[in-house]
This record gives C-alpha cells, structure tokens and sequence, in this order.
C-alpha cells in the first residue's frame, strides 16, 4: 500500500486559517496520529484527505497520484467518524454491504467478506441487528468494520473513541493499533488525548493554530519537544527562560543561567554563547533530595528551593517548589511527606533538561 | 391500593372523560345532524333520523325535497387539487429544504423569508391583488389558478418542515456513504432521504390538508366555475346544518386517515428529530 503525502496544504473558513501550509509525509503501513487542541486545524487536516473539504492550497498524494481533485467517493479512503455516523435505517450487515454492493462485488463474496471483517473486529453474529440496539463501543467497532471492509487504501480516524467511556476507551487503543498492524493498512489518527496518541502511534505530528509545530515518534515528541507548546501539551513541564553563560565544548555542556542569577548545567545542543533559551523539566524527571548525604551523579544539577503548594493525585504526589523567582512541579512517589514552606533540594540531571526555542 | 393513588387514578378519570368530551362531542354532534331529519327545539335528540341527506349527497338520491345536492364533484375538484398541490409542493420543498438545512447558501435568511410572505400580510387584500393579476393571465376560475394559490399557502411549511427534516440528519452519514464509493445523487437518494421520509412525510400531509380545508383564496379565485368542498360547506352552513355537517365528515375523513398513517410511520424519535 502506497503512502500519503500532503504538500502546502492551506485551507480558510473565511477568515481564519484552518490548515496553515501543512506539509506531512505519512508512510506505507504507518499509523500517524495528529495531535492538538480543538481548533488546531487537525481534523480540518483530515476531512481534506477524505475530500469532505477542498483544500484552497496545496496537493494530496496517494503514492505517485494526485487525489487532490478527486472526490471522495473515487479515494478509496476508509473514515471512522467520532459519533459513529452509522446509517440507522439498515441492518449491521446492510451497514458493511453497502461500500461493496456499489463496488459490484458478487452476493456471494459479500456475505464472506462481511463475515470476515465482523470477525476481525470481534462482533461476528451481530449482522442482523440494527445500531441501536448496540452498545457505543459496538458501535464503533461496526463503523471500524464498514471502514475497513472495502479494503481502502488508507484509513482515517477522527477522533474515534471520545465518546467512549475511560476503561473502554484504553481497551481501544491497543485494538485500533493491533488491527492496524495485522492489516498493514496506512492510517491517520486524529486526537486531542496524548496518552491515546502516545499509545497508539507510530509517529505523532503535533498540531497547533493550524501548523505542524513538531513530527516524531511517541518517545521523541515526549522526551525531546523541540518547542513550548509541544512540551507543555504532551506531559507536563515547567518552563525556565535563561542566557547561555558558558559552553563546555570538551564534554558538551552548556550553562544557562537564569534572570535571578540561578546557574543550570544542560546538553550544548548547537547553543551559542550569549543565547537565550527556554529550558523544559518533567516533574518526573527532577529528585527531591532530603538527605544532604545522597550519592549526587556529576553531571546532576542541585537546586535549593521551597515548596508552596502540594497536590495528592494518588499515584504521585505533586509539588510546586519555588527556586529563585520560578517554580519548578515536581513528582515524587507518596513516600515523601513535605510541608509547604519546607526547605528542600533539588538534583536535575542536565541531560534530562529539553532546551527549546522561547520564540514558538 | 393507597389513598393518593386512587386520589390519582380519580382525577385521570376526570380528565379523561373531559378530554373525551372536547374531543367527541362537536363530533358526535355533526354526525347527529348529518342524519336528523327533524330536530326542533326543545328536543335533546333528533325527533327522526334517516340518511337522506347522505345518499342526497353521495349522489345516490336526487330529491327536490331534500336541501342538498350531490358532493362527489367538488370532492373529486378538492382531491385533485390537493393532490396536485403536494405534488408540486414537494418538487419545491424537498430540494429547497435540503439545500436551506445543509448548505451555507447566501441570502439563506431572506430566501426563508420570502417563503413566509405570502402570510405575513391579511389574506384577503393578498387575494384580492391577485384576482386583478390573474384575471389578465386567464388563471382565475381554473384549475391552475387554485392550484398556485393553495401552493403559495402552504409551501412556506413544507418548505420549513423538509428543511427541519433534513437538519435532523447528521452530516457525517452523508459523508460516511461517499467515503464508502457512493455519489452525491446515491448518498442522497439511499441515505439521507430515506431518513428524512418521516419528517418530508409529515410536511406532505401538512400540504394535503392545507389544500383540501383552504377556504380564502379558493373562494377569489376558483369560483364560479372551480368549487371545492369548502365552499359548498360555506354556501349551506347557516340555513343547512344537516348538509353542512355531511360535507364537515367528509372533510374530516382524510385528516382522520392521516392520523392514523402518521401514528403508523412517524415514531416519536423521528418527530423529536425533526424540531431542529
């Protein structure tokens, strides 16, 4: 199966820029999921794949073809719609036959391959009932399998599982993701849950106002977002602005030091001297050290600060700690019992530090 | 049983005898005039009945002595118009309502509101214009001409009432028939109409009953020579209650019958959708 490459595309509702000049390139067989907020231009995004909207600039390829100018009907695209969007005047089986009967597939090999695909997605028997009287969850496994059984080219999901209850919804996940997979089929994702996207991708193009604002795979868009926003929206961070002071080229680092003359050590990366820069730190990845006596790795950074606000979330607990005029969240497991107003240090590996530029 | 539920089933029983009485007693009241041939006053039921005036106006029966004459021809004139009537009123409707309800046309206020003009103003002056402009183009005292005028009464609602219909229907089933390989025309015809039946169904009968009760531009412009049953019903009334309560059945029949079609077709969640 060929993959899907979008050029430039721009697409307006009047005045407002949907689609600003995305450029994506989603390979043969890849699940590629765009994550963002509402509004972020993602689904607009998709439904110009599909060809529900023309977009006003820019081009859409399916390996060497221009679907472009096609309609949607001759793109042999497969879409799951977020309320399902199953017709509720015919049967679960008319539902799966219709794409085939208007491909002339012979009566007989429609019946197998309804059969087929309602096994594939694990509702074999239900053919005869009609939508209503199927759960949300069924739902939207029939509206995977009216997608899936026209054999289409490319698979499109708009945010397929948000009407979902919690625990359905992660079974979902790894289903969408397995089936995928065993088809081998290309697939784009729309989502605005990370943690769905984190799960279920092969590649994550994060989306923003209408622009890709980072591409990469689950583990890099988490552990290296190259900008605020990416950083901010996937997991948590705090965010420190500084000046690059000082660049140890021989064993790459590089010290940034803040408004409040508050020095940390990070990863060079390609800084100069004189730079400003934003530096991004997981809460998960900073260690409260209560005990002066704790072996501290070189590289590590130790900061002193004060904690001003605590929050218990169960499987963590979460403190803001003050340093110098920033505050830095911090999770720790619920071992630790700390005190607003506490003294307490810091060690921040500078390698766990994400720089990114403060301009996005 | 406890003392509050009897309390409660007592006062539905109330309620019910009065809603079966608002409901059945003007009805009842017409059937026994439309068979009393001798009611006078201080008599509480009809002195002598018998169907004279049924068979007089079924065409069965042409006596001199009864004060009616036959109604098959202005029934036959009612239902032909009326037919016609939704005919062409749904050849406008269905397609201005599908395009009013899912696309963001310009002027989509305005062309609504050119709908409903026709109704913004007193009937009669309307009517009275268009006796002078339809004299000059020949359409007064034909078929036609009452044609166009029940249309211009009526299609305003079935405008409305398709436009409700198909805004009912979600987009996205449209849209899932197309990604699936089907036209525009296909989705159309197989998706989005067949669930828009129930509303475009309703919005029909609307049409048919608006033309068989039309009175106003019927009386301007059909007659002499077009009569319906509702100027026969507006000739008698007064001094015939008798004949006057056989044409009121009459026309009553066709309403009862689509109750029952609607009852039989439209479910409750069809007509929740439509209020869009």
């Amino acid at each position: 199966m060929p993959g899907l490459h979008l050029v430039g595309l721009l697409k307006r509702f009047g005045k407002t820029t949907a689609v600003n000049k995305v450029n994506l390139e989603i390979e043969d067989g890849e699940i590629m999921t765009l994550l963002g907020p509402s509004g972020c231009g993602k689904t607009t995004t998709l439904r110009c794949i599909a060809g529900f909207l023309i977009p006003d600039e820019g081009e859409i390829y399916l390996g060497d073809q221009s679907m472009t100018d096609l309609p949607p009907e001759k793109r042999g695209i497969g879409f799951v719609f977020q309320n399902y969007a199953l017709w509720p005047h015919m049967t679960v089986f008319d539902n799966l036959s219709f794409g085939l009967r208007l491909r002339r597939v012979p009566r007989s090999k429609i019946k197998s391959r309804v059969d087929e695909t309602l096994a594939l997605v694990r509702l074999s028997g239900f053919a005869e009932r009609y939508p209503r009287q199927l759960s949300g969850g069924q739902q939207q496994r029939i509206a995977l399998a009216r997608a899936l059984v026209i054999q289409p080219r490319v698979l499109l999901l708009d945010e397929p599982l948000s009407n979902l209850d919690a625990q359905l919804r992660e079974e979902m996940r790894f289903e969408i993701r397995e089936l995928q997979k065993n088809l081998g089929i290309t697939a784009v994702y729309v989502t605005h849950d990370q943690a769905e996207a984190l799960v279920l991708s092969d590649r994550i193009a994060v989306m923003n106002n209408g622009i890709i604002t980072q591409i990469g795979t689950p583990e890099q868009i988490y552990n290296q977002p190259n900008n605020r926003f990416v950083a901010g929206f996937i997991g948590l961070s705090s965010f420190v602005d500084g000046i690059v002071t000082g660049l140890d080229t021989a064993r790459a680092y590089a010290t940034v030091t803040t408004s409040d003359e508050v020095a940390i050590r990070v990863p060079a990366g390609s800084m100069a001297l004189n730079q400003e820069v934003t530096l991004a730190i997981r809460p998960e990845h900073i260690t409260l050290i209560s005990d002066t006596s704790a072996e501290v790795p070189p590289d590590a950074n130790l900061l002193e600060g004060e904690v001003i606000r605590i929050a218990y979330l169960g499987d963590v607990i979460d403190y803001r700690i003050q340093v110098g005029g920033w505050t830095l969240r911090v999770h720790t497991d619920t071992d630790t019992h700390l005190r607003p107003k506490d003294k307490v240090q810091l060690m921040i590996p500078a390698e766990r530090i994400n720089l990114i530029s403060p301009d996005l | 049983m406890s003392r509050s539920k009897i309390l409660v089933k007592a006062i539905e029983a109330v309620v019910l005898v009065f809603l079966c009485f608002f409901i059945f007693g003007p009805m009842l009241a017409l059937v026994l005039w439309s068979v009393a041939m001798k009611w006078f006053w201080p008599h509480v039921l009809p002195q002598e009945i018998g169907l004279d005036y049924w068979a007089q106006a079924l065409g069965l029966q042409k006596s001199l002595a009864i004060g009616a004459v036959s109604i098959t021809d202005a029934f036959q004139t009612s239902i032909v118009i009326a037919v016609l009537v939704v005919v062409l009123a749904m050849l406008i409707a269905v397609p201005a309502g599908y395009v009013l309800a899912k696309y963001r046309i310009p002027f989509r206020g305005a062309i609504l509101f050119l709908f409903l003009m026709p109704q913004a103003f007193p009937q009669q002056p309307v009517f009275v214009n268009l006796l002078f402009s339809f004299n000059k183009i020949g359409l007064t005292s034909t078929i036609h001409g009452v044609v166009l005028i029940h249309l211009m009464v009526s299609l305003v609602f079935a405008v409305w009432i398709s436009s409700a219909a198909f805004k009912g229907i979600p987009p996205e089933l449209e849209e899932a028939a197309r990604s699936v390989g089907a036209s525009r025309l296909r989705a159309f015809f197989q998706i989005t109409l067949p669930l828009a039946a129930p509303g475009l169904l309703a919005s029909a009968v609307f049409v048919f009953l608006t033309s068989l009760d039309e009175f106003t531009g019927t009386f301007f412009i059909g007659l002499p020579f077009i009569s319906t049953l509702p100027m026969l019903l507006y000739s008698s009334s007064g001094y015939n209650l008798q004949f006057a309560s056989v044409i009121a059945i009459v026309l009553l029949i066709p309403s009862i019958l689509f109750m029952v079609i609607i009852e039989r077709f439209l479910k409750a969640e069809y007509i929740g959708g439509v209020g869009v």
